[in-house]
């Protein structure tokens, strides 16, 4: 399937694909909710971010151990889950960060000149 | 909508790409694609071999690979969630069941027909007995853990406890009444029952099973984290607290967004139920993990205790060689189970598990796309 660009927002394939890494970044901030996640993440302008998508890249990120967890009291609710990244979640975002930098190089450059 | 049957679609194939064709369909035969699904398949492949003026193997390569690929492109929700479940529907339980019963009276019906003669009384009332409780509790556990596996717990433990407690009460029944004396019925009786229960098992009619889509339509918030905890308990083995952990964060989602004003519906914000169930199965190594030991560790014990009424007999002066038989196969049986419990065998066994799960999630993914 071939992601074609989306005038509402990135196309969902993009999104899933950015999300561990944006979630990873947006993390280094501060421990936070999964519910702030999602609004901030909007805010920066990453379109409509469902439940659907976000809890299960949550949870693949804890299980993977890029991201530890803990329990806050919540308004009404079962409790917040507050999610934190781990040292190991520093140095993913580390990485990954890298190797996104390279692939904007890559983009912005193909097309601009023949490869040599 | 094609209406052609697929034998007439790949006959309209160009002839050279008919052996292909046909490769393709047995491999969607296998997989969870309904009819339809397969037959529409084999439509767009051919549309797609007329259009390109190429070869089938030039355009898809492998047939049984391509149906596969677009086997997990298609699946459903639902499909995905069968593709997890070792029995598609209780009906197929009960056949399997029933079909051993019937092919244990037919075999010893035979042997003791042929050893005692095939107009004796061999056949006890405590046999009978025994035959009824050991089906009727073993049939009445495998469907506890059928509708388990499939997060239907009070049909679980309402079939199981009832089953369990019917069949033993029939059984004692029978054995108090007909005590160790033979039954008034010939040896050639016991074959032709067990070829009538096989022959039933397969004339039984097919029950209409709950599907998950059906449970999972309601957009009222309770209903939706009930069916999900069920689902995540059920499919994955997630205890109670694992699955209630699990759904927290979601619950909490949806209080944060109605204290903010916003008021979400459940299967467009977080999808159903099924669909939430699937996408979280690459995180349930753990469960997937107790649950591969509970599997195990289950029929070693039920071993292990037969062993304390075997072990006994063969070390009697007068064993029989059934004895000497029965204690090899026992000691065969506990030797496989230890060795098949190697932390080795467990980390590739939740390995395959979590990349199938990750295939269905990220396959569910890109449907929305679609």
């Amino acid at each position: 399937m071939v992601a074609m660009s989306n005038p509402n927002g990135f196309p969902g394939s993009w999104q899933r694909a950015m999300l561990p890494m944006l979630l990873l970044a947006e993390l280094s901030l501060g421990p936070t909710h999964g519910y702030a996640l999602s609004k901030n993440l909007q805010q920066r302008g990453l379109g409509p971010l469902k439940g659907a998508t976000l809890y299960p890249a949550l949870a693949k990120l804890e299980a993977s151990g890029l991201v530890e967890t803990r329990w806050e009291e919540g308004q009404g609710g079962p409790g917040r889950k507050v999610y934190e990244l781990s040292d190991a979640g520093s140095s993913e975002l580390k990485a990954q960060r890298e190797q996104f930098d390279q692939l904007v190089q890559l983009v912005k450059a193909t097309g601009l000149s023949q490869v040599r | 909508m094609t209406t052609d049957s697929p034998l007439e679609i790949i006959h309209r194939y160009p002839e050279h790409d008919q052996q292909w064709a046909k490769g393709f369909l047995l491999g969607m035969t296998g997989t969870e694609l309904s009819p339809e699904q397969a037959r529409s398949e084999l439509e767009a492949a051919l549309e797609m071999i007329n259009g390109s003026g190429q070869r089938a193997s030039q355009l898809f390569d492998d047939p049984w690979e391509f149906s596969q690929t677009r086997a997990q492109a298609l699946y459903t929700p639902e499909q995905r969630a069968n593709a997890e479940y070792p029995v598609q529907n209780s009906a197929s339980l009960v056949v399997g069941v029933f079909a051993v019963i019937g092919l244990l009276c037919l075999g010893f019906g035979i042997w003791i027909g042929f050893r005692d003669g095939w107009m004796s009384n061999s056949w006890h009332y405590t046999q009978l007995a025994s035959l009824i409780a050991g089906a009727g509790v073993g049939l009445s556990l495998h469907l506890w853990w059928f509708y388990r596996f499939r997060g239907q717990f009070r049909r679980a433990r309402v079939t199981g406890i009832l089953g369990s407690m019917v069949s033993i009460g029939v059984a004692g029944l029978v054995g108090l009444v007909g005590g160790d004396q033979p039954m008034p019925i010939w040896n050639w009786v016991a074959p032709l029952l067990g070829i009538a229960a096989v022959v039933a098992a397969f004339c039984l009619p097919t029950p209409q099973e709950d599907s998950h889509e059906a449970t999972s339509q309601s957009d009222s918030p309770d209903s939706w984290f009930a069916e999900t905890g069920k689902q995540l308990r059920g499919r994955y083995g997630m205890s109670r607290q694992e699955a209630k952990a699990a759904v927290a964060p979601v619950r909490q989602h949806w209080i944060d967004s109605r204290i903010d004003g916003r008021e979400l519906s459940m299967s467009e914000e977080f999808g159903t139920p099924n669909e939430f169930v699937i996408s979280l199965g690459p995180s349930t190594s753990k469960p997937a993990k107790r649950r591969w030991l509970l599997l195990r560790l289950l029929p070693l014990a039920v071993a292990i205790i037969y062993g304390f009424c075997v072990v006994p007999d063969l070390f009697r002066p007068d064993r029989s060689g059934w004895d000497i038989l029965m204690g090899i196969a026992l000691v065969v049986f506990i030797g496989i189970t230890l060795f098949e419990l190697r932390p080795r065998n467990r980390h590739a066994y939740v390995a395959r598990k979590i990349s199938e799960r990750q295939a269905q999630a990220r396959a569910l993914e890109d449907g929305r796309d679609e």
